[in-house]
């Protein structure tokens, strides 16, 4: 019996004797799995081939056949995707187990079906609206990434759906473009027990493709940008409920934003010159997003008593009625209060990633926690006109500290580990 | 494999098949069946990256209103133009539908070509104090273009003939 085999074999009948559960099952059997796609290289290559044929089938449709009938022009546009849809036929009927040929099919389709709109529109000289074109487009080829549980062709689908959101801003979108986002990111969501590196590349592009998908429906509804983007990141920090590889592009993505925007909330000029109007829209998709942040941090909580991100969320939460509060009121003439409370919780946050970070010798978080500082230190001293010799020493005074908190982790993890070897010997 | 994904796969293929089926079939009947019209146009030669070259067709009317709907009128010379712009389709009488949501435009904009004909076609326009058109079939509001002429002679033949 093969190795493959015998491992599968096996993971059935420790599922059965509850020795794991239904999820790590899942988990070891996409991992051994004899009919995956192992050589990463293959897949990468196969993509890049399909997109290479792709994109030759679209330019051979925008050449233009002048000579060629109206009758012939049409049956060309159409057999590419006629073509690309047996190959899925033949690939769900024996083909499934391989990603390769998955990926390259899905790919062909969203290629042919670019090419078959924009052959009926080149053939009747339809007026420019490349915004319903590409989300045409779009929505058509996204049933295949579900069917052939192929990830590129996401890509592309996110591509064309901010593309039709950029080109067709307007409040009753708003939501239209939240809808679209989340049919593409149920994919994503969908495939959550099955760990893979293309996985977490697709969560990647997820991750990325919100971020803009939120900052267009900010700028739609009206909202105060900063506070749209805040309450995003924040919601990702909130996750918890994920395989760890997939909370890893949430996670980064979400320190990294939500400690930007933070300390772009620190500038007095951002809480000045309130202008437009309050739009309900904007009011409502932040309030439920920070719901939502705070429902999965509690049962996060709860769960794994981890109080530290707890905490991040419920500060950088306040951090956003903050915003929102001063957004809705048009309190300019109190941004100087805002300011100092922005740069209050930011300082917080800071710390509270350095003792943490201390506590449990986590190199990362103390390094964050200090880069917080210093950042906040540095943009006050463009704010202040300090004297250079007094920024010079506060700066030398910093980068000491640096070196002496990463030295001193260091040697703590080194006792740990020493300890850990002792006792090892003594057993 | 799982089971809904055949009956899925071929829902798909139909509906992938349908839309761009029912845009040609749409524009078919427009072109066969739709009213005859002329529009003055000035062209110049762009490029789409999927669609592939075209003439930009910019109506001599300018055209300065917020409605969905245009009236087309018939001049003397046989030329036709945009009347009135509606909030609301008119009872009687040919009617076009906006090119834009934001305000009325008439959807007269792109003559696809063949690569090497439109940096032509817009050559020739621009050395000739001849007079360019498109002429369009116009059905239930929808507008579909069905020739580029100087001087009542299709531009391919002008540039075939060259």
């Amino acid at each position: 019996m093969k190795k493959e085999k015998w491992i599968l074999k096996e993971i059935d009948a420790w599922r059965k004797d509850l020795l794991i559960n239904e999820d790590t099952a899942a988990m070891l059997k996409e991992r051994y799995s004899p009919q995956k796609d192992s050589n990463f290289s293959v897949v990468l290559f196969s993509i890049v081939g399909a997109i290479l044929i792709g994109a030759g089938i679209i330019l051979l449709g925008a050449k233009n056949w002048n000579a060629f009938p109206l009758a012939v022009k049409v049956i060309l546009g159409f057999l590419p995707l006629v073509i690309s849809q047996a190959f899925a036929v033949f690939v769900i009927k024996f083909k499934y187990e391989s990603i390769a040929w998955r990926e390259t099919i899905a790919i062909l389709t969203t290629a042919s079906v670019f090419t078959v709109i924009a052959l009926v529109g080149q053939a009747f000289h339809l007026s420019n609206d490349f915004g319903t074109y590409v989300l045409t487009c779009g929505l058509l080829s996204l049933p295949m990434i579900y069917i052939l549980d192929s990830a590129s062709p996401l890509i592309v689908y996110y591509w064309t759906i901010l593309n039709w959101a950029v080109l067709n801003l307007s409040v009753v979108n708003a939501p239209i473009l939240l809808g679209l986002f989340a049919l593409g990111a149920l994919y994503v969501f969908l495939q959550r027990k099955k760990v893979t590196t293309r996985l977490v590349y697709m969560m990647w592009i997820t991750v990325i493709a919100g971020f803009i998908a939120v900052w267009i429906v900010g700028i739609m509804l009206e909202c105060s940008l900063l506070l749209v983007i805040l309450s995003y990141f924040v919601l990702l920090l909130s996750m918890e409920e994920l395989p760890e590889p997939l909370l890893v592009p949430l996670k980064t993505a979400g320190i990294i934003g939500a400690l930007i925007t933070a300390l772009l909330l620190t500038y007095g000029g951002m809480w000045m010159d309130r202008n437009g109007q309050t739009s309900v829209g904007g009011g409502v998709m932040v309030g439920v997003t920070l719901i939502a942040a705070l429902f999965f941090a509690i049962k996060a909580f709860r769960r794994s008593r981890d109080s530290f991100n707890f905490l991040l969320v419920v500060v950088l939460v306040f951090s956003c009625i903050m915003r929102y509060i001063w957004w809705v009121w048009y309190l300019d003439y109190y941004g100087i209060i805002f300011m100092i409370l922005s740069n209050i919780i930011l300082s917080l946050i800071g710390v509270g990633f350095i003792v943490y970070g201390t506590k449990n010798t986590s190199l990362l978080r103390t390094n964050i926690g200090m880069a917080v500082i210093c950042m906040l230190i540095l943009v006050r001293f463009f704010d202040s006109d300090l004297d250079f010799l007094l920024r010079g020493i506060v700066f030398l005074l910093l980068g000491i500290m640096f070196l002496l908190v990463n030295i001193k982790i260091t040697n703590k993890r080194k006792r740990a580990g020493r300890k850990h070897a002792e006792q090892d010997t003594d057993i | 494999m799982k089971k809904w994904l055949m009956p899925t796969l071929v829902l798909v293929i139909i509906i992938q098949l349908s839309v761009p089926a029912y845009m040609i079939i749409n524009r078919y009947d427009i072109l066969k069946t739709g009213e005859e019209f002329k529009f003055r146009v000035n062209p110049i030669d762009p490029y789409d990256a999927f669609r592939g070259r075209y003439v930009s067709l910019y109506s001599r009317q300018e055209v300065n209103g917020n409605g969905k709907y245009g009236t087309i009128v018939v001049d003397e010379d046989g030329f036709a133009r945009v009347g009135e712009i509606l909030d609301q389709k008119p009872d009687t009488g040919t009617y076009v539908k906006s090119g834009s949501s934001w305000r009325f435009s008439l959807p007269i904009d792109r003559y696809y070509m063949d690569e090497k004909f439109a940096p032509k076609a817009e050559a020739l326009v621009q050395s000739t104090e001849q007079e360019a058109y498109v002429t369009v079939r116009i059905k239930n509001g929808a507008l579909v273009i069905s020739g580029l002429f100087l001087e009542d002679v299709a531009i391919e033949e002008i540039i075939r003939d060259n």
